[in-house]
Parts: C-alpha cells; sequence; structure tokens
C-alpha cells in the first residue's frame, strides 16, 4: 500500500490544510495527540457532505511544521488561528478529537471570530485523567511490537488498529523533530489541567453551540460525567467503544456530527 | 436487484487499501448499514457498511489483497 504526496499547499507552511471536498460553512477536523489528517479517512466524505471540509496537520504533526513552541494548547491555537488567518477563513466548525478538540478549545476562547461551533471528541479538561504513560510513551516508540499494544489501548476492539497503522506511526516519528515536539506537547498537557478549566468555563466558549462525542470505555481520557454536565454541551456518549469513537463507532459518529451541522446552516 | 459493495473514497492520497477481514460469508443475510467487511488503509482500519439488504450473494476480493477505490468488494442480493 502506498500513500500519494498530498498536493502542494503554498500557503501555508507552518500548518497544512487538506481540502476534503464539500460547499457552505467552512468545517476544520484537528486530529489527536500523534495523529495526522489521516484519521478521518472514514469521517471525510460526510462532513464533506455537509460543510466545506479540511483536514488539518497540527503543528509538530504530519507535514506541518515541528515547531510547536513551549507546546501548549494555547500556543498551537495561536498558530493554527494564524494560519486560519492567513486562508481569510471565519466562523468554522471544529471538530476536534482529544488534543484536537483541546486546540479547538482555546481558539474558540483566545479567537471566537474565528469558530462557529465545536464538536469536541474526547476533550482535554472534561475525563477523569489523560494517561499520562501514553504520552510519554508514544514520542519514545522504536519497534512495532511496543507500538501495535500501545496503539491498540485506544480502541475497544484491537483488530481495528493492526501492523500498517503501527509502522505509520512510526515511520511518522522519524520525520525530524516530530518526537521533540511530541515530547513538548505532552509535557505540555500534563501542566495544562489549570488553563483548560478557565477555557471550559469562558464565556466565549460557553456561548458556541457545542457537541461532545465520547466512547463510553475510552481507557486514555475516561468521561467524567460530572464534568461533562456541568459543561452544558449537546453530549453523545458511545457504548462499547474507546477514545476513538470517530473510528469505532464511524457511523453512529458521523450521522450524529452531521445532523449537528444540518442544524447550524443558514437558512 | 444486486447492489454492489464499492471501496469508498479514502481522500486525495490513498489510492486503495488491504482487505482485512470478512464479516459476513456468503449467503449471509445482511442488513443495510451493518458492517460486512473491514480494510486497512496505511492510517487506519475501517468497516465498510452493507448498502442494501438482502444476501450476500458474492465476494469479489479476498482478505490480504488489495483493492482500489471504487473496486466492488462483494455484490449484495437485495431482498
Amino acid at each position: 500500500m502506498t500513500v500519494a504526496p498530498a498536493p502542494a499547499n503554498p500557503l501555508d507552511e507552518a500548518v497544512k490544510f487538506f481540502p476534503l471536498g464539500g460547499e457552505g460553512a467552512p468545517a476544520a477536523l484537528l486530529h489527536g495527540f500523534g495523529a495526522d489528517h489521516l484519521t478521518w479517512l472514514a469521517n471525510q466524505q460526510a462532513v464533506a457532505g455537509a460543510a466545506a471540509a479540511f483536514a488539518v496537520d497540527l503543528p509538530g504533526h504530519g507535514r506541518s511544521s515541528m515547531d510547536v513552541g513551549d507546546g501548549a494548547l494555547r500556543t498551537l491555537a495561536g498558530i493554527v488561528a494564524e494560519a486560519i488567518d492567513r486562508k481569510s477563513l471565519r466562523n468554522l466548525h471544529l471538530i476536534g478529537h482529544s488534543l484536537g478538540a483541546g486546540v479547538a478549545l482555546q481558539l474558540a476562547d483566545a479567537r471566537p471570530d474565528l469558530v462557529a461551533s465545536l464538536v469536541l471528541i474526547t476533550p482535554p479538561g472534561l475525563g477523569k485523567e489523560i494517561d499520562r504513560n501514553f504520552l510519554t510513551a508514544l514520542p519514545r516508540l522504536t519497534t512495532p511490537e511496543e507500538t501495535l499494544p500501545l496503539l491498540q489501548s485506544l480502541v475497544v476492539r484491537p483488530s481495528l488498529i493492526n501492523k500498517h497503522v503501527a509502522a505509520h506511526l512510526l515511520s511518522q516519528l522519524e520525520t525530524p523533530g516530530a518526537r521533540q515536539a511530541l515530547v513538548q506537547i505532552a509535557d505540555a498537557l500534563a501542566a495544562g489541567q489549570v488553563d483548560i478549566d478557565r477555557v471550559l468555563s469562558s464565556e466565549a466558549v460557553r456561548v458556541k453551540p457545542r457537541l461532545v462525542v465520547w466512547g463510553e470505555a475510552d481507557a486514555i481520557n475516561p468521561p467524567d460525567a460530572e464534568r461533562i454536565s456541568a459543561f452544558g454541551a449537546k453530549t453523545v456518549i458511545v457504548p462499547q467503544v474507546g477514545h476513538l469513537p470517530h473510528i469505532e463507532a464511524a457511523r453512529t459518529f458521523n450521522e450524529t456530527v452531521v445532523a449537528f451541522l444540518g442544524r447550524r446552516r443558514a437558512p | 436487484m444486486d447492489a454492489p459493495v464499492l471501496m469508498p473514497q479514502l481522500g486525495n492520497e490513498i489510492e486503495e487499501a488491504q482487505i482485512t477481514e470478512w464479516l459476513k460469508k456468503v449467503g449471509d443475510s445482511v442488513t443495510e448499514g451493518e458492517p460486512v467487511v473491514s480494510v486497512t488503509t496505511p492510517k487506519v482500519t475501517m468497516e465498510i457498511e452493507a448498502p442494501a439488504s438482502g444476501k450476500l450473494k458474492e465476494i469479489k476480493v479476498a482478505v490480504d489483497e488489495l483493492a482500489k477505490v471504487g473496486d466492488t468488494l462483494a455484490v449484495i442480493e437485495s431482498a
């Protein structure tokens, strides 16, 4: 199996945007820690049916710059905001998974003019605690034997993560600067609970239409019912699914998000 | 009427995927939307759903073989 080179994107060197098609309001898909824009393969067609969709490689990931500054969510959001500004985009529906959900929350807080709504998949700050071991181990993986079980801890059905997926991650980690960038982001995530709590309660975030999606059996960032309830968003908890509900329950996820985006469309 | 199970669009960069597992066998009843086959791309494993309800009439691509976007992977005889 091969991955063809992505179309050149001369507008942005720091943050790569990958158009997925679709019309209407723009929607940006922001992946999780250690992933890239290809994580949305099972969702991109559905989202592009409801919006003009882009998948983004976050700083420190995929084909974007490995310069992540201090690695804090706020810093990553600032870099992404600059890229969005350069594209003259406004009022984006942000669909973020885990790390990407944290970036989406920070964007809504710092630059509410850029954000129309938030779809937050297993977001930081609303779970019991993010598995520090996962964050620590992932940037340091070097062999398929250690990579496969770590990635399989993301899901309930391990057959969804196989040796090809593990090999793809290992090849990405060999990008110069990738491991260091992920370590920086992991350290900042571990130290950033106070800041994410502030953002979750900020008025700029609270006024946005918000959808939270979670896997009930998430072992990486288990959902905290009390925190989720206090956040006050529409919430869908998918049973028998782990940290990747957009992959493990793609059909449910796609239907939920398309319905949410459909209600946000201008008349 | 026959309904083909097709390899879906996988974006601009991925043109083919490997059949990982058939979740149904020929002759099994399937319901529209029910996963019938899982395929692996270099990034993620995806389950492809039945486009119609009926019986799985034919499997055209075996496990471990590669199929291109748009290829017919199987045929469902609609109910």
